[in-house]
């Protein structure tokens, strides 16, 4: 059975581009088409084994529209894992747009009341720097206040800065079954073979789920580059109708494995020692992957995930 | 094995619905219309680096930076061109990339001009007060204090230029009030703003005083000229004394039926009134920059009257008698009542409140003091000649002398009367500016803004023409009130002000020695002096 990430909110506020990004796919050309997305049937983004994204324009258009979401709700918020809603910070109907939100809440409590919830305020470039801390614990303020009992974790996020990226890491952390089992044999992992770094990539999206850092890096923003730099190939790749599978990047100051590691994960391995052969490295990853596919198979409340 | 599906995997670099939906019909407006600005900043273009070069670009350590163009890279090639929803909007540039030009600030007047629009401001109606004035002094003295004067004046002017230099500017521009409050804290700012809006209500006053006064006569020349008068008047260009036939003129001259007409066209008692109806539309504009096209109107008046007094003189000859005292040519050298010319020389030469602005449009700004000093020669000159040969060749008792020297022609005179409508129509001109100079002065130091509301505005306006009015119709001798208002605002913003800032910058640097506190001193007591002196003579 197929589980459901919901990515809501009003039309125009940047879910499009948002999960273009996000999960690399072309931005359709009339991305500001006058009309709302009825997305449902075209997105089967699928992503951590078994969750299929769905994207749906919420409050604010036709009646069509309102019509058709209404009569489909339950069968849309049902078997919800993830709630994603969007909110653009410039938004100049904040009224309208917390009651969508909250009717979005209801129709989740009813039909899917184990839910995750998250909120970004999106569009935050628009806001003047000194006013951004004001403006999201305002609006952290309210939407936690209006999402009681469910709980709902709030960013700020903008698809100009690190902030997107960083928002949609977390959630995604905290979507892996036993991510926290994961990190420290990934700690362990990263020990024994000897490396600068382990990144742990999710699949689909290539966002940094966790990284074991050995050698200090003075990059800040390399997970995010890492991903953009991927991402890009997978759409070379793409174009010649190829899947990409692995890569492996060697010069004489580092060698980079990046390799497919559990059914969820890709695996990011930088070995600055120019000694350790490159089959060394990889014969270390391939028996960790039995090890680490054992570990996210064990897992206490979810369903298994399966390729 | 393909995580998307297996459409999303094969879609084409451009979108295959392009093609259909959107060559014939028309782009849909943005709904983020925030973003995109029709003035777009210039940028340079990304330059893509390899990766051997550290993946960070030379010259450009942040890291951030480079992160901004990772997302750049990759966003572009998630959205086909021409699509500019990835575009990256201005504010998210990194400023390495915005491409900044240096534009020379300055002006393009060159330096001809600026001296010419120097003479130009400060050509006033004091010029029509000048042979009266050296009357006051006496000839000699009349002369070498509007000699002295000019150079106290050009002094301090160079002092305001001087003052600028190396002042944060906190606004658009930097006036001598903003240099003030530096030194001098906020009394000065104050200080220069009430004595700069005293100098514009002054000269409003002696506008609204000299525009009653040709409006009056303008009238009055046409009147006669259709009553037919206009031949019985024997030598209409010879000069007339007011003082001594004021009694039998009016009353013996007029005939019964233009008693009608003097009663209600009456300089000092009804035209003030009328100019109201003249002059409120005019002041009611919110921005009379039109009027700033009729500068120019200033000069070809000056010029009239300069080569009127030529002509008069030629026509009167020369009427000095130095030795004489029964003469009625007699002058003296020096008379008591010389404040008189130095309170009038202070608003003759005073350009102090527009120094700095013209300074600003220079084309070579390094010459300006050197046009400055140009300038106040030539409105010296001007100011002599016109005071010397009007009064060498006035015929009559120089104490005749009316301190409206055209008050002297009859109102038959025809290239008087020429005189004053051309010089009646540069007032109606220059008097909406000075209102609006004075209303932007006042409003913003009140209000914040210059137009703060329509009753706001509306009253002042009503408030300054009620003190026009009064003073024309109650004390319309434009000698003394220039005097005064001359005095008041040449003792303090154009010479107190000035010299004070400059011996608290030379204190604040640590160069202050005696002799500069002693000069600077002396010309504020001068000052001081001129001022008290306006009312000795009053």
């Amino acid at each position: 059975m197929k589980k459901k990430v919901l990515l809501m909110g009003k039309s125009g506020s940047g879910k499009t581009s948002m999960r273009s990004i996000i999960f690399a796919n072309y931005i359709a050309r009339d991305t500001r088409r006058l009309g709302a997305t009825i997305d449902v049937e075209h997105s089967h983004v699928r992503f951590l084994g078994n969750l299929v994204l769905n994207l749906w324009d919420c409050g604010g258009q036709e009646a069509f529209m309102e019509n058709y979401f209404a009569s489909q709700r339950d069968n849309i918020f049902r078997n919800v894992e993830v709630l994603i809603y969007v909110f653009d910070v410039e938004s100049r109907e904040l009224e309208k747009d917390m009651h969508y939100y909250q009717s979005c809440l209801e129709a989740i409590l009813q039909n899917s009341p184990q839910a995750k919830v998250f909120c970004l305020v999106h569009k935050m470039d628009l806001v003047q720097d000194d006013q951004r801390e004001l403006i999201i614990q305002e609006r952290e303020d309210d939407l936690k206040r209006l999402s009681k009992p469910l709980d709902c974790t709030c960013f700020a996020t903008s698809i100009w800065d690190e902030t997107l990226y960083k928002a949609w890491s977390s959630i995604v952390y905290q979507l892996i079954p036993n991510v926290k089992q994961l990190e420290t044999t990934l700690a362990h992992f990263t020990d024994i073979i000897d490396a600068d770094e382990v990144l742990l990539f999710e699949k689909a999206t290539f966002l940094v789920i966790s990284h074991c850092e050995r050698k200090p890096h003075k990059d800040v923003h390399r997970f995010e580059k890492i991903s953009n730099i991927i991402k890009q190939f997978k759409l070379s790749c793409s174009k010649l109708a190829a899947a990409f599978q692995s890569m492996e990047v060697r010069n004489t100051n580092f060698a980079a494995f990046i390799d497919v590691f559990t059914p969820n994960t890709y695996v990011m391995v930088v070995v600055s020692d120019p000694a350790i052969p490159s089959a060394a490295t990889l014969i270390n990853i391939k028996n960790a992957r039995k090890h680490f596919e054992k570990l996210e198979k064990v897992d206490g409340g979810h369903p298994a995930l399966t390729s | 094995m393909s995580i998307n599906s297996v459409e999303d995997d094969r879609r084409p670099l451009l979108s295959q619905n392009s093609n259909s939906i959107n060559w014939s019909s028309r782009r849909p407006p943005p709904r983020n219309n925030a973003r995109i600005s029709t003035e777009r900043l210039l940028r340079n273009p990304v330059d893509y680096q390899s990766i051997s070069s550290g993946g960070i670009l030379p010259g450009i350590p942040d890291v951030s930076i480079s992160a901004v163009i990772s997302r750049y890279k990759y966003y572009s090639r998630l959205a086909p061109s021409g699509d500019t929803s990835f575009t990256m909007p201005d504010h998210v540039v990194p400023d390495v990339f915005l491409i900044s030009t240096v534009k020379e600030e300055g002006g393009s007047q060159p330096s001809w001009v600026t001296v010419f629009s120097l003479w130009n401001t400060m050509m006033g109606t004091s010029l029509l007060s000048m042979p009266w004035a050296i009357n006051q002094a006496g000839f000699a003295t009349g002369v070498s204090l509007l000699l002295l004067m000019g150079a106290l004046m050009l002094y301090t002017s160079y002092r305001i230029l001087d003052s600028v230099k190396g002042i944060k500017m906190t606004g658009d521009v930097l006036e001598f009030s903003d240099v003030c409050r530096y030194y001098l804290g906020r009394w000065g700012e104050w200080a220069a703003w009430s004595s700069s809006l005293l100098t514009l209500l002054g000269g409003m006053i002696v506008y609204w005083i000299l525009l009653s006064n040709f409006l009056y006569n303008i009238v009055t020349f046409i009147y006669h000229q259709a009553q037919g008068r206009g031949s019985d008047m024997s030598s209409t260009t010879d000069p007339i004394c007011l003082i001594k036939e004021n009694t039998t003129v009016t009353n013996s001259s007029l005939p019964q039926h233009d008693s009608m007409f003097h009663k209600y066209w009456d300089e000092q008692k009804t035209v003030p009134f009328i100019l109201i109806a003249v002059l409120l539309p005019l002041i009611s504009f919110k921005s009379p920059t039109f009027f700033t096209k009729f500068n120019a109107m200033g000069t070809i008046s000056v010029t009239y009257l300069v080569c009127f007094a030529m002509k008069n003189a030629i026509s009167w000859g020369i009427h000095l008698e130095f030795h004489d005292t029964t003469s009625p040519s007699y002058v003296t050298e020096f008379r008591d009542h010389f404040p008189a010319i130095s309170g009038i020389a202070a608003l003759a030469y005073f350009v102090h409140n527009a120094v700095l602005a013209m300074a600003r449009v220079e084309k070579h700004p390094e010459n300006m003091v050197r046009d400055l000093i140009l300038a106040y020669i030539l409105v010296a000159m001007t100011y002599i000649y016109m005071g010397v040969i009007v009064y060498i060749s006035f015929t009559l008792d120089k104490s005749c002398i009316e301190d409206n020297f055209l008050n002297n022609l009859k109102d038959t005179n025809v290239m008087a009367f020429v005189a004053r409508i051309g010089l009646f129509f540069q007032m109606v001109c220059v008097f909406p500016l000075l209102m609006y100079i004075f209303r932007i002065q006042f409003m913003n130091t009140l209000f914040g803004s210059i137009w703060p509301s329509l009753k706001h505005v509306f009253g002042l306006n009503v408030l300054l023409v009620v003190v026009c009015v009064l003073f024309a119709v109650f004390l319309p001798s434009i000698g003394k009130i220039i005097g005064f208002v001359g005095a008041f605002c040449g003792f303090s913003y154009a010479i107190c002000l000035p010299c004070l800032v400059y011996m608290r910058k030379r204190y604040l640097e640590g160069a202050l020695r005696a002799p500069i506190i002693a000069f600077h001193v002396v010309l504020i007591v001068l000052g001081l002096a001129n001022f008290i002196g306006q009312f000795l003579i009053l």
